[in-house]
Order: structure tokens, then sequence, then C-alpha cells
């Protein structure tokens, strides 16, 4: 499920053409910034056909892009790790090429959540210097020496590489042998409801939510071998939210009988909140949810960063026979970087049980 | 409660001021220029260390090496770059650096600027934020993001120099016009011109970078790994640029701070000769308070809380115009360390009571030592139950002779058992006090004698003179004040005049071709130069860096013709020196060079260089045969023939010898060849007009400085004059009722004024010769490495001895003319 609301403030960041440098935007006017679609980037339609190999790679006639692992690990010991690792690209139609770089940008986020220890980094690239790039055969997604790179044109199998600081690095291999999934409508998701004289916004958006991983990671001196579950999201769009959109909020969840649920909320200040989802069986088979489907409540709330976040949730799936209640890994997982949010590890018990990430953003 | 005494006194002592307001604005602007002042330098010299930091480095610190490329032929390109990336040396920055000339057709106005192109996505995250602005991470908004993040990409200037480039439009020599002028506030900023450095490869039309700066810490582990991983065309260097301009300008903020607080010594005498005059003016007040019962202690107590207040409150205020002066003089500091030193200051926003507590705890200080002389002479006035004339010493008056051969000697021995730039300065300061010392001694000795050869029938001369002696006693601490402020002022003239006429002769000397062409990529014009068909020879100065006691120097060619040996001038040379050197024998070096590693004639160096044409160091030992004056040079610098360098040797530098008849060829030639770009080509007048023209620049601070102390000196003679005028009123009550006019008595009195300054300036034009024989002699060669004859220009001196002594005149007719216009009546009533 997309990552909307972080792609919004870092294409915000690098798109902010249209603001004057005197501006001073404000939480609000930074939706307003790119809420209006810009007509030199292309937009997406429910006619386009998704298709793999070539939708792995890069989009840059759209706006806005992110390839998105997360992982769910566990170590030889019991302890749980929870990882992330994402590179965003964006479009700057504003900025011209040059012989240095192209308008596109690049930013990747790495986190790992131990039991005890949070580890972040972010990093910055512009396009067309060559330290940050998308590559089709093999398929690779990189930014300096952090990488996730594919051994052919498929997803997988796979190495995700890269380093938190000088303390951390991770190695892991990747291995799925189940189809991808197309949320939506063939890989075409709305993200909201229809607005007035403008039509659903919405991103091509597809997962690989049966990934095996494994591989070790290096935290200081000790080398700990983990192993579980990790989710692939690839997401691309130049249609962004309506104005007085105040958040959202996501989940991807691992279920104990093999299936996996993603849902999403988009929340706004004025309308009714819009959710969306997919329900993936064990047999890799995926099922659209519509709003009507899901009923899903905060149950707790907890203050992080001195913000109230909704941690602990109720969520209701009744047509697949599912009812969980979520808890964090551990409340602090919070992503302090120059876009920030929480992102972190979840379990949760009740139909099923098993493990998962949650995103909030716009708190 | 304070008790009603206390309450008392409080009160009388604030309403005392209203009466006397003349001496109380004294002591309120000679304790704001203080604070002022010291708050000023204070203020210069740490944002210049801070700066120091990120010398070199605009918009990130903490940069030791960086890695360049080996030779110009193969550059670094972006390729190099994102491959190190990707090997995970995240920490690199990509820099294109190009000095270039500006011109803007609003205008016409032309300027060189440094313009420094920055891929900010290069530099780590933490950098990032702090750049943005964005403290708190979970708060990070896009207001906060730079402006040249955003497009249309701007040119980044501090808005100090804003002056410099206002809002025309400025373009490159190849008609590129260069993005909108933005001008921001950022500490990070220093003197150069700051932009994307996509837009700056588009404006030059180049695609290659002249550095990638090592952000950070490296580890010789990492550092041996990022060097295994280099292409061959690239090499990594170490970048002390901070430290060593933190080195190089330890003399300039050294010096700074002494004229700082010379400054603030010479306020407080103001402080002292006010705080006197107020006192004595409430002498009736005090003898009714002690017949009160108010003891002195709880008088003097008072008094010290009463001024401490209102240093407090001069203090903080003098903060806040010292820090803005600091602010409005940064460009005139950045200019000068530029000058002497090729560092930049950037600007820097520290906290206001960082500077404030200083100034405060020093103004308190000072106030608290300034009021010990007039509460002591309070405290003998009260005690005696009489009045008493200023400041009149009991002391044998040869101590204070003794006390100046005293000071003399340890002026003398301190070298001997100390070195270094402290000590010199401390020697310095004690020849000032000697100089006090034996001005106080030899002041009413000679106006003694000068009493006893006047005859004895000029009975207004007479008597003139003889109360010029007790004046002088009264006076000498002011005497003193403005002696110093002489001194200083002539030993830093001369030695200005000496530097500068050194500079000039050495300059004419040794600029001998007709134009000289500055350029980093010289091919393309040398070219086109040698298919014009003129008449001129190219000199090419080859430089090398090398290494020499594991420290960095750096070898430049010289050529040896005739006419290059006559333009080299030498502090000490060998026989036969040129013809060793011509057989690449031996060696020439710089005074600054032989300073710094204590060579002489016939010492043999050794020293390690990599030839531009090989990657293996060789090692060449030479002889010294020849020290050359090389002022204005931070470079330590060795001269080898010319045959000593590859052809392929880096050269930036190239005298351009245009045949006579082709001089004005030449110059519609160059005016054609505006296409060319990172190319300079400067007419020798233009560059010795602009060298003398920066050299005037860099002393403009100590010359202002210097003017502000002769003037607060000047204030200081006054108001002490002010004093004494109010303690002579019996004497010159006396005169008045014998029937000189009171107009005849300020003249005279004028004139006891104006020899006693007379003297002291003529007593300080010696103490300011041996003063700038120390600064040439000791200051200088510590502080630059190189010293130059003392050039002792008497018209100089008169002029600024009789200017000195015309503003004191000028300032001590105001005495005078106050005098005048008191009334008989009030002068008659000491006489009763």
């Amino acid at each position: 499920m997309v990552k909307l609301m972080r792609g919004i403030l870092f294409s915000t960041i690098l798109l902010l053409a249209a603001c004057s440098t005197e501006q001073k935007p404000t939480d609000s006017n930074l939706f307003k910034g790119v809420s209006q679609n810009d007509q030199r980037l292309e937009q997406t339609s429910p006619n386009y056909q998704v298709s793999f190999p070539l939708d792995h790679g890069e989009h840059p006639s759209f706006g806005i892009e992110w390839w998105y692992i997360t992982a769910n690990l566990t170590d030889d010991k019991g302890n749980d790790y929870g990882l992330q690792w994402t590179l965003f690209r964006t479009a700057n139609p504003d900025v011209k090429s040059t012989p240095w770089s192209n308008n596109q940008s690049f930013m990747g986020h790495s986190s790992l959540h131990g039991p005890k220890q949070s580890w972040f980094e972010q990093k910055f690239a512009r396009g067309g210097v060559g330290n940050a790039a998308i590559t089709l055969s093999p398929f690779t997604a990189f930014i300096d020496d952090w990488a996730f790179a594919a051994s052919g044109n498929e997803l997988t199998p796979a190495t995700l590489n890269f380093s938190i600081h000088s303390n951390i690095t991770a190695e892991l291999s990747l291995q799925a042998n189940k189809p991808l999934v197309l949320h939506g409508k063939n890989g075409y998701s709305q993200k909201f409801y229809e607005q007035e004289n403008e039509p659903a916004p919405a991103s091509f958006y597809y997962s690989q939510p049966h990934i095996q991983i494994k591989g070790q990671l290096n935290i200081d001196d000790d080398t700990i071998n983990v192993s579980g579950n990790a989710w692939f999201d690839h997401e691309w769009t130049s249609q962004v939210l309506p104005s007085d959109t105040s958040g959202w909020d996501w989940f991807a969840l691992h279920l104990n009988d093999g299936s996996k649920l993603m849902l999403a909320r988009v929340r706004h200040l004025v309308q009714q909140d819009h959710w969306i989802g997919t329900f993936i069986n064990s047999n890799g088979q995926s099922h659209s949810l519509t709003p009507n489907d899901i009923n899903a409540q905060a149950a707790q709330y907890q203050t992080v960063e001195g913000r109230d976040l909704p941690l602990a949730w109720h969520i209701d799936v009744r047509k697949f026979g599912i009812e969980l209640k979520t808890q964090p890994m551990k409340v602090d997982q919070w992503v302090p970087g120059l876009v920030a949010y929480y992102e972190g590890a979840i379990e949760f018990h009740g139909s099923h049980s098993g493990k998962g990430f949650m995103e909030l953003t716009g708190y | 409660m304070l008790s009603p005494e206390w309450q008392a006194l409080n009160k009388l002592s604030w309403q005392s001021d209203r009466q006397s307001i003349l001496p109380l604005l004294f002591v309120l602007l000679a304790m704001l220029a203080a604070s002022s002042g010291f708050t000023t330098v204070l203020k210069i010299n740490q944002t210049a260390r801070n700066s120091y930091q990120s010398a070199n480095q605009a918009l990130v610190s903490g940069v030791f090496f960086k890695i360049e490329n080996r030779n110009d032929e193969q550059k670094i390109i972006k390729a190099d770059y994102a491959a190190l990336r990707q090997k995970g040396f995240n920490n690199l920055l990509p820099i294109l650096r190009t000095s270039q000339v500006i011109a803007s057709p609003d205008n016409e106005q032309v300027r060189r600027v440094e313009l420094v192109g920055i891929d900010i996505f290069a530099l780590s995250a933490s950098s990032f934020m702090n750049m943005s602005g964005a403290s708190d991470t979970t708060q990070a908004t896009a207001g906060s993001i730079p402006p040249f993040w955003q497009a249309p990409h701007k040119i980044l200037v501090h808005q100090n120099i804003a002056s410099k480039f206002g809002s025309a439009t400025w373009q490159l020599d190849n008609g590129q016009k260069l993005p909108k002028i933005h001008y921001v506030d950022s500490e990070q900023l220093g003197n150069e011109l700051v932009l994307d450095i996509g837009v700056l490869q588009s404006l030059l039309e180049v695609t290659h970078l002249s550095e990638l700066l090592v952000v950070g810490e490296l580890p010789d582990k990492k550092r041996q790994a990022l060097e295994s991983h280099l292409p061959e065309h690239l090499k990594l260097s170490s970048f002390n640029t901070g430290e060593d301009a933190q080195q190089l300008t330890n003399s300039f903020h050294l010096n700074l701070l002494a004229m700082g607080i010379l400054m603030f010594v010479v306020c407080m005498f103001v402080v002292m000769n006010a705080l006197h005059l107020l006192l004595q003016k409430r002498i009736n007040q005090f003898r009714i308070c002690r017949q009160l019962g108010i003891s002195r202690q709880q008088l003097f107590i008072s008094l010290m809380i009463h001024w401490t207040i209102i240093s407090i409150i001069m203090a903080m205020l003098g903060a806040l115009l010292g820090a803005f002066l600091a602010q409005q003089l940064t460009p005139a500091v950045n200019q000068t360390l530029q000058n002497l030193y090729g560092v930049n200051v950037t600007y820097s926003v520290a906290g206001y009571w960082q500077y404030a507590s200083m100034t405060i705890a020093a103004n308190i200080i000072g106030t608290l030592c300034a009021l010990t002389l007039p509460l002591s002479q309070l405290n003998q006035t009260l005690a005696k139950i009489r009045d008493s004339r200023g400041f009149v010493f009991k002391q044998g008056h040869h101590v204070w002779l003794i006390a100046a051969v005293a000071l003399v000697s340890i002026a003398y021995i301190i070298p001997l058992l100390f070195s270094g730039l402290f000590a010199s300065f401390v020697v310095v300061a004690i020849i000032l006090f000697s100089g006090c010392s034996f001005l106080i001694y030899i002041l009413p000795i000679a106006l003694k004698a000068l009493f006893k050869v006047v005859p004895k029938h000029r009975v207004m001369l007479s008597w003139s003179l003889a109360d010029s002696v007790g004046l002088s006693r009264s006076s000498k601490i002011a005497c003193c004040a403005f002696f110093i402020a002489v001194a200083t002022n002539v030993g830093m003239n001369l030695m200005i005049d000496s530097f500068r006429n050194a500079t000039e002769q050495w300059l004419n000397q040794r600029l001998i071709a007709n134009y000289y062409l500055y350029s980093e990529e010289p091919k393309a014009f040398l070219n086109t130069l040698s298919n014009s068909g003129l008449n001129v020879r190219v000199v090419p100065r080859r430089t090398q860096a090398a290494v020499m006691n594991n420290e960095d120097i750096r070898l430049n060619s010289y050529p040896i013709d005739e006419l290059y040996q006559a333009s080299l001038s030498f502090e000490a040379e060998a026989n036969n020196a040129w013809s060793s050197f011509a057989n690449n024998q031996t060696i020439f070096i710089s005074q600054q060079t032989a300073n710094h590693f204590n060579l002489t004639l016939g010492d043999e160096i050794s020293l390690s260089t990599t030839p531009s044409s090989s990657d293996t160091p060789i090692t060449i030992k030479r002889t010294v045969v020849a020290i050359y004056y090389d002022y204005g040079n931070t470079e330590r610098q060795l001269l080898l023939p010319e045959h000593f360098f590859d052809e392929s040797t880096k050269s930036r530098l190239y005298g351009l010898h245009v045949a006579l008849e082709d001089i004005d060829k030449f110059d519609d030639w160059y005016q054609e060849q505006n296409q060319l770009s990172n190319t300079n080509v400067i007419g020798v007048e233009q560059l010795l007009a602009t060298s003398m023209r920066t050299f005037d620049r860099t002393f403009i601070i100590t010359g202002s400085l210097n003017l502000v102390t002769l003037v607060v000196a000047a204030i200081s003679l006054v108001t002490s004059f002010l004093l004494i005028n109010q303690g002579s009123a019996a004497t010159h009550s006396l005169i008045r009722s014998l029937g000189i006019a009171n107009r005849q008595l300020s003249v005279w009195i004028l004139f006891q004024y104006s020899l006693i300054v007379l003297l002291s300036c003529l007593m300080a034009i010696p103490f300011g010769i041996a003063l700038s024989w120390l600064l040439i002699n000791f200051i200088n060669v510590q502080a630059f490495g190189w010293s130059y004859p003392l050039l002792l220009d008497s018209i100089s001196i008169f002029k600024l001895t009789s200017a000195s002594l015309a503003l004191l005149v000028a300032a001590m007719v105001i005495p005078a003319y106050l005098r005048t216009k008191k009334p008989l009546l009030e002068d008659l009533k000491w006489l009763s």
C-alpha cells in the first residue's frame, strides 16, 4: 500500500517551485503545494495495464514513486526486529536538467527497530548523477551503497544490503514463490472519494507480500542471524490527496495461516475517512476490499515524540473471518527523518495471530 | 530592607549625578566606548576563529581531506563521484570552485568573485538538517529548505556583502547570465557565491569537478580503504586550511585584542578623571554626610555600588553596540584576513550574553579600578577636612625614573628568557609603561627648567610655567593616556608606512612583465596568443608542492636571465648565488621560510616532491644561497630554476612580456578574447594599483582603532583639565583680583595645557619610533615571518604629532572657553 504521506512531504520539499522562497508553508499548505495535479506530469489512468518486469523500473514521467520493503525478523534467540528500507523518487518539472543531474530526486530511508534500540538513516541523491537509480536488467534499486538487487529481471531472488551510520549493516537475501499482488483494479488503486470536478486520486500499486527473508544483521561488533517475512511495495502516481487531508494509516499484516492483509485509511478533516484494502489468501489469490468491508478502530493512543498516536487497533474484516487486536512491537518506532513519521513492527491476536507493519503519518 | 542611611546615600548619589551632567556624560560615554570596543574585538575574534573551523569549505564544517585529480589532463567527473559513493564512501561532497570575473551590464561594474558549485544532496542528512535550520527533525517543513534547492536555482550570498552586488544582473565573461542572487544570513556562508553545481557547470560549459570534500573524520583504516578505491587519476590530500588559518591569523587577533584592551584602558582613564571630577563636585555633600555620622566606609561602599550598577548598564548597552559594530566591521575584517592570509571569515550568530557577560565583568573591574584613585583622594580629603587640588602624589619624584629604568631592563630581559608573539606584546606594553614613568618624571623637570630660563619680568609667563609644574603632576594620568595613544599612533603608522614603502618598492622591482596572466586553463589563451602575431615573451611560473621537515612548502620556478635576476631582492645572498642557482645546484628561499625553519645562508636542506610526470616522490638536496623578500605571502616558498621543473608542471601564473611596439595591439587583441573563461590578464600598473589599494584597506581597522584611542585620550585630557580648572579656582581668583582679565587668564591657562600636551607629544615620538622598531623586528617576524627596513619619515611623524596636538588643543578650548564665561564673583568667592 502507499506510503503516500512520505511521498507527499518529500515531493513537496523538492517540488517547491510553485512556492515562493518568502512563503513559509504550514502543514496545511504543504498538502496544497502538491494537491493540484501538474499537467506536465503523466497522470494515472484506469486503462493502463501494469506489466512486468517493465513496471518494476522507474516511471520518471510520474511525480512520485517508491520501492518499499518492510520485514518482521526474528533472531536465533527469539528476539524480534522490525526493518524498513525505502527508495523514494520524485520528478521536479521546474528543475532544468544540467550536466550534473536531471530533474529527478531520490531519498532513501533505512530503519531497524531492535528489542531495545532503534536506528535510522536517510540519504538524498539526484537523478542523472549515477549514485542513485533503478536498473531493469537485472532489477536493482540503489542509493549510494544501499541496494536492493535482484539476480534477474524478476523481483526475487534478490539481496538487500544497507548500513545505518557506521555501526549497523544488514546483509539479507529475499525469496518469494507466489505471484505479485495488484491492488485496486489491476493495480489502479483509488485513494479517496471522487471530488467535485476532479477524479478520485489514484496510484499504480502492487506488492509482493510473500517474501521469505533471511540473513545477517551486524550491530556494532555482534553478528545476528535473522529470518522472517518481508513485504515489498512499489507505487507511483502524479495525483495526490485532496486538500484537508490530515494523514494516512497503513497496515501490512502477515497472518499465521499464510494469508496477508493490507489496509489503509486516508484521514480527512471534513469528509469521512476513506479505507481501502486487499486480502491475499495463502494461495496468493488477492481480493480487493471496499470501505464497507473494513471496520477498524483505534483502541489505544500513546504519546510518541510529543504526538498522540493510535498504536493499538481493533481490525475487523468479517468478509474473510478476520478479527484482530494489534499492538506495536515496541512503542518507540518513530522515524526521525527530514520527513518524519511513525513506521514500526506490530503483532496481533484474535481470529488470527501474526506480525506485520504499521505506518502512521500526519499526526 | 535598606537602612535609612543607605537609602539616603543611594538617593543622594542618583540625584547628584543630575547636577553634573558634563562629567557624568564623560563617564557614560567612556564606559560605553570601552565596553563596545571590547565586545567588538571579542566578537570579531570569536567569529573569525569559528569560521576557520569551516574555512574554505562553505556550508560544511569538519573537512580534513579532499580528493583531487593528480593532473589537469584527467579531471574528476561525476562518474568518479558516483562510483565512490556506491562503494560506500558516502561522506563525499562534490565541489566545483572557480574564480571568475563577472560584469553587470546594468551598471558596467566588474568584479572578481569566487563561485562555488555544490550538490547539497550529497551532504549527510545531519548537515542537511543543520543547513535547513530544522533543529527539530520531527517538525521539518518545506519552509526550512535552503533556497537553492528550489527551482529556479539562485546564487546564495551572505547579506553582509550585499552591497558588492546589489540587485544588478551579472554575467560571466562568456556571456552566460548568472542566476538571481539570493541574500541570506546563514552563518555557514563565507565570501563565496554558492550555487547549485549543475547550474555552475552549465554556466561554465564544463562537466568536471574541482574536488570532492571528505566530510567528517577519516580514521586511518577508512582512509586507507578510500585510497585503495581511488582511480589512478585521483589522489587524497589533507585539507587543514582551518587549522592553518587559525595558526596564521593568531597574530592578527592578538593585535586586535591588544588594540581593544588599549582602548579599554584609555577609556578607563577617562572614567577615572571624570569620576574624580564628579566626586570633587560632591565634596561638600560628603562632608555633610560625615558630619551626620555616616562613616567613610559606608560612603565608599555606596559609591562603589552606585558606579557598579551604572557600569553594568553601560556594559550591557556597550555589548549591544559592540555586536552591531562587529557585524558592520566583519566585511572589513574579512577583507583584511583574506588579503593577508587568504582565509574567509563568515558571519556567526553568537549569543548576546556570551559577550555581554565578559564585557560586564571587564567593565565592573575597570570601573572599580578607576574608582580606586578618586576614592583614595577623597579619603585623604575627608580625613584632612580640607580641599585639595587634583591628584597630588607625595612619593619621591625620582621613583618614576627608577621605575622607568627598571621597566626598560625588564623589557630587555624578557626576549632573552621567553620567545613568541605574546612575549613580544608584553615587551611592547612594558616599553609603553616605562615611557609613562619617564614622562611623569621628566614633565615637571622640563617645565621647571623652562620656568628658570624665562625672564622674571614676564610675570604671567613665569606664573604660567610655575603653575604648569603642579598641573603636570595633577594631570599625569591623563597625560600618560595621551602619551600611550600618541606613541602607539606614531609606532603603528611608522610601521605601516615602512611596510607600505617596502611592499611598493618590492612590487615595483618584482613585477617586470607588462602583463600577468592568471588562469586555471591557459592552453586556449596561449595558443591564441601564439597565433596572434604579437611579439610576446611568455614566462610561466611553474609551481609544485613539496614537503620539508614534515611541513608543506611550495617550489616555484624562477627565470635566470638578467632581467629577472635584477628583479629579485635579497635579504641575504652568498657570492655567486645566481651562477650556482642557474646550474640547478642551489636554492633560494623566502624570508618567511628562512625564519620558520631557522635557516641561513650555507644551510643544506632536504625536501621531498613528486614531479608532475611521475607518481614517485623524489628527494632533493640543495644549499641555501639566497634569502629573498616575499612580502604578503603566507606560503613557505622556495625558488628553483625553470629547468628543474617538467614541462607538464602546473602553472597558473604567466608573465607576459609584450614588446613595447605591440602594447596597444595587445590591448586590442585581449579585448577580443572575452570568450575565454577562467582567464584573467592584468596589466602591471593595474596590478600595482590593486595591490596597494588592497594594502591600504588591510590597515583600515588598526588605523581606525588608533584614531578612536587618540580621541578617547583627548577626552581623558579634557576631563582632567576640567577637573584641574575646578581645583585651581582659588589661584585663578587671586590672579583675577590682581586685575588680569578673565579672557587673558584663559589664554594663559590654554597655553599651560598646550605646553604640557606638546611636551607629552614630543616624549611620545621616540617611544613611538622604538615601538615601530619592535613591531617590525619582533612582532612582524613572529607573526608573518618577514621584516623590512624601518622608514623614518620626519614629515609623517610631524604630521601625526601636529594632528594629535591640534586635536588636543581644539579639545582644550572647551574648558578654557567655559572658564571665560565664569563670572568674576564666582572666582572671588574663593578668596573669602
